[in-house]
């Protein structure tokens, strides 16, 4: 094609540049600059709280990195290899967490095993206490177990079975063949959920948040501090997070490129094989999924008992949707879910226009500008929200040009502004290799039977790229309806959404709104997911 | 003057000179078939020509519009693809009329000429299918269908039968050339196979590293090569250095290099039996003896008649008529 630049490609650039320079490089510097101008930096980060809330966070995302793997790849093998009836129900129930906005399963928790929580209630116990190490580690396992699950299944369904084959053949035993045969194969998935996990556990608020009591993890000081007035402390330990998770995050890309890719071959899965599930095993799945649900449910009850009885008289069957009415009916509990609402819509169509730039920028051959776009575009993905979120308010708190003089700290714009940069990563990625896809024959086919440049990408590129693009967008849009993080330090009254709403109205003692609040937020997910993948399953058959 | 002209075009990748100095014509209705091993820049050439590549210089003219600086889209082209680069999101019948609705053309007429192209090409039947489900030889029906429907002044075919299977490709072959004559577009045909260039065109252009070695009728290409490669490479000549030619044909002193089709190079056991068969394949109508000549590999074809006449190890003679034998440049293969 013409290598000039058309009016349209320049627009393109213009519009990438202006976001990228102003909502990442621009709110990044400025956090460097104010943590820089911290005085002592180095014998304040050596402080003894500092070096304890790094520890923590650093055993914390250990932990939860080993014990997510292990329950995700002892589930992701039992329903690769084994057969167990009703495993589509079962394998649904255990990714049932990914559904969960954080702030909503942390309070799902709370409800279920708090001092005042539905099991204390029931069964009258007195001292049973549920919080700090115990109750955050468990939480994090809840939340990023299916991750494992997810990516070791994903290759599990594309490993050649007939190596696994060979290896019985060869008189390999069943333990022997799993360490040598079948874990190398899931080195990538592995690692790669590790990464994620440790990354997003590092980057964890909600649960250390609520339950953490006394001890300290980066996320909470840096929120702490911010809190009371100390910006400068707070962007310090804000830039040792960045380093930390985005050390992560180039490790995790290096690691990927550096490990060629398994050839695929189609091994048919040898069900006819595979052997049942023996009844203890089968009981251990029946109850796993049992805990799994048990929060979800503890959230729907709070949610329809008349306020307080559960404090005066334990469980009772007495079930009202009085709260339900309230959100519906009534203005002040109304506009949280207009705001959340809004602001996800917002943030999804910036985000579906910003990754539609940035990825027909990346389109073509390499170059060192392209390259750099791409590390820059996809640095939002290793940084912690909190940290956005402390970026943000550096960056917006005065007029700048980015914000055409505005101050947009304090502005409802602020919020989607914030879902759109942490999730403009996953859409540039997710359009980027839907354009990947395309033969650029097709295109040029187009071009050939006189198409415009413009009418060959709206009716050839942009049908083809649907799918990733609708994929992606989902994730957004569930992504942004649940955030907690970022909200939690940018939101004001008259902007606040759902998952404040959960938080706030616990800390009023309001528990039956803020579980409605968290069963709203968790109903819409999943009905959103379950409608999309039915109308993207039904979509065009690609060649 | 000719319907397409191809003057001076260069063109580098990376600092590789891609295409050295081109310049080509093809007068109106001519099938100009552009050929080469890959590698040769023929399909460069063939995307300079749709604009899909731009020239480093050179001009391309046809119906006597310089195209050099126009996009693919106004060019009015038609481009038959190797893979065929159907839209998968469409079916049949929206892929053809693509190109259709672009020209603005009326509904009514739209659907009569789809009809009408459909025909031709014998896919009346799988109007509404989708193109994922055809099999390879439907899709480049298909594909065909979709570039000649808008009538362009230039088709344009980039190996559109290298991805069937041989006895597929030959029928393709046949329809190719059957609605090629019905149509009578100009066209310009990419292929490494010397075997369709030869069966379709009009006009051969053989190219090697960046350059046109020859161009002309493909009875002149196959029976008057211009160097050893286009001998070796168009016909599979048996090519003999003077020296070789002095002592293996009988009755024949040459000047220079020559060669000899391996269809014409006849071989009795009578004589100085001074070449070796080392193997016999039987293909049915032609019986085809590779031989050994004091280190020389030699094919000869012959009829095969009531069977092979030579096994395996006998010592036979060469000869050529010396109206069969062709005195070639000396230039290196490759």
């Amino acid at each position: 094609m013409a290598s000039k630049l058309s009016p349209g490609k320049m627009l393109l650039i213009a519009v990438t540049l202006f976001f990228v320079v102003g909502y990442i490089v621009y709110p990044l510097a400025q956090l460097a600059i104010v943590s820089a101008a911290e005085k002592g930096v180095v014998s304040q980060l050596l402080s003894r709280t500092v070096l304890q809330a790094c520890f923590n966070s650093v055993i914390l995302s250990a932990i939860t990195v080993s014990g997510s793997a292990v329950i995700g790849l002892w589930f992701a093998y039992t329903f690769h290899f084994r057969r167990i009836r009703f495993k589509e129900f079962f394998s649904a129930v255990i990714l049932l967490p990914v559904a969960i906005p954080p702030m909503v399963g942390v309070m799902a928790f709370l409800f279920l095993l708090g001092d005042n929580g539905l099991l204390a209630k029931t069964l009258g116990l007195q001292h049973f206490s549920f919080k700090g190490w115990t109750a955050v580690t468990i939480i994090h396992l809840y939340s990023f177990y299916p991750l494992f699950f997810l990516f070791v299944g994903n290759a599990f369904k594309s490993m050649d079975s007939s190596t696994v084959e060979a290896a019985y053949a060869m008189g390999a035993g069943k333990v022997r063949t799993f360490f040598t045969v079948i874990l190398p194969q899931l080195r990538i998935p592995l690692i790669g959920a590790a990464l994620l996990t440790f990354m997003a556990s590092m980057a964890s608020f909600s649960a250390p948040f609520i339950f953490a009591g006394s001890d300290r993890f980066l996320t909470t000081e840096i929120y702490y501090s911010k809190i009371n007035g100390d910006m400068s402390f707070s962007a310090m330990l804000s830039m040792m997070l960045t380093a930390i998770s985005v050390i992560c995050l180039f490790v995790m890309r290096w690691y990927r490129d550096k490990v060629p890719a398994p050839g695929k071959t189609k091994g048919a899965i040898r069900i006819a094989s595979a052997t049942k599930v023996n009844a203890v095993e089968y009981i251990f799945i029946c109850a796993f999924c049992s805990i799994v649900v048990l929060p979800v449910i503890s959230l729907v009850i709070i949610s329809i008992l008349p306020d307080g009885a559960l404090m005066q008289s334990g469980l009772t069957f007495d079930f009202t949707l009085a709260n339900y009415r309230k959100i519906f009916s009534e203005n002040e509990f109304f506009q949280p879910f207009l705001n959340t609402v809004s602001a996800s819509v917002v943030a999804v169509a910036f985000t579906i226009l910003l990754s539609l730039c940035v990825a027909h920028i990346l389109r073509g051959r390499q170059s060192a500008a392209k390259s750099a776009l791409e590390t820059i575009v996809s640095l939002p993905y290793g940084i912690p929200g909190t940290v956005i979120a402390i970026c943000l308010i550096l960056a917006f708190n005065s007029p700048s040009v980015f914000s055409f003089y505005q101050v947009l700290i304090g502005t409802f714009w602020i919020l989607p502004i914030a879902y759109t940069v942490r999730n403009l990563p996953i859409l540039t990625q997710s359009v980027k290799s839907g354009l990947h896809a395309i033969d650029p024959s097709v295109e040029e086919a187009a071009a050939s039977l006189g198409a415009s440049r413009f009418r060959t990408w709206y009716s050839v590129t942009l049908p083809l790229i649907y799918t990733s693009l609708a994929e992606g967008s989902l994730l957004v849009f569930i992504n942004s309806f649940g955030e907690f993080v970022a909200t939690v330090l940018l939101y004001i009254y008259a902007t606040k959404t759902m998952s404040i709403e959960v938080y706030s109205q616990m800390r009023m003692y309001n528990n039956g709104m803020a579980a409605t609040y968290g069963v709203l937020l968790f109903i819409i997910v999943i009905t959103i997911v379950y409608i999309s993948r039915r109308i993207l399953s039904r979509s065009h058959p690609q060649m | 003057m000719a319907y397409i002209e191809i003057h001076n075009i260069c063109k580098k990748f990376a600092g590789r000179q891609v295409l050295d100095n081109i310049s080509v014509t093809a007068d109106k209705g001519e099938f100009l078939s552009l050929l080469g091993l890959s590698g040769c820049g023929k399909t460069t050439l063939l995307r300079i020509i749709a604009g899909l590549e731009t020239a480093d210089s050179g001009k391309i003219i046809i119906d006597g519009r310089d195209l050099t600086q126009l996009p693919p889209q106004q060019r009015n082209i038609g481009i038959v693809f190797q893979n065929y680069a159907l839209f998968p999101h469409m079916n049949v019948y929206d892929n053809i009329a693509f190109g259709l609705k672009i020209l603005k053309i009326p509904a009514a007429q739209v659907t009569a000429r789809i009809d009408a192209v459909l025909q031709k090409v014998r896919l009346a039947h799988k109007s509404k299918q989708s193109v994922s489900l055809l099999s390879g030889g439907e899709q480049q029906r298909v594909a065909l269908a979709r570039a000649i429907v808008t009538e362009p002044g230039v088709m344009l075919f980039d190996e559109p039968l290298s991805n069937l299977d041989h006895s597929l490709r030959l029928q393709a072959r046949n329809e190719l050339k059957r609605l090629q004559n019905d149509i009578g577009v100009t066209s310009v045909y990419v292929t490494h196979d010397q075997s369709e260039a030869l069966a379709l065109s009009d006009k051969i252009a053989v190219m090697n590293a960046g350059k046109i070695v020859q161009a002309g009728t493909p009875a002149d290409i196959y029976y008057h090569p211009a160097d050893a490669f286009v001998a070796d490479f168009v016909g599979h000549y048996n090519t003999f250095t003077k020296e070789q030619a002095a002592t293996l044909l009988q009755h024949y002193s040459p000047s220079g290099p020559v060669a000899v089709l391996p269809e014409n190079l006849h071989i009795s056991n009578t004589g100085s039996n001074n070449a070796v068969i080392i193997n016999v394949l039987f293909t049915g109508a032609m019986i085809e003896y590779i031989l050994n000549a004091q280190g020389l590999v030699l094919k000869a074809l012959t009829p095969s008649g009531s069977g092979p006449a030579y096994k395996r190890e006998d010592k036979v003679t060469l000869s050529a008529d010396t109206r069969h034998i062709i005195t070639i440049k000396d230039t290196a293969h490759g």
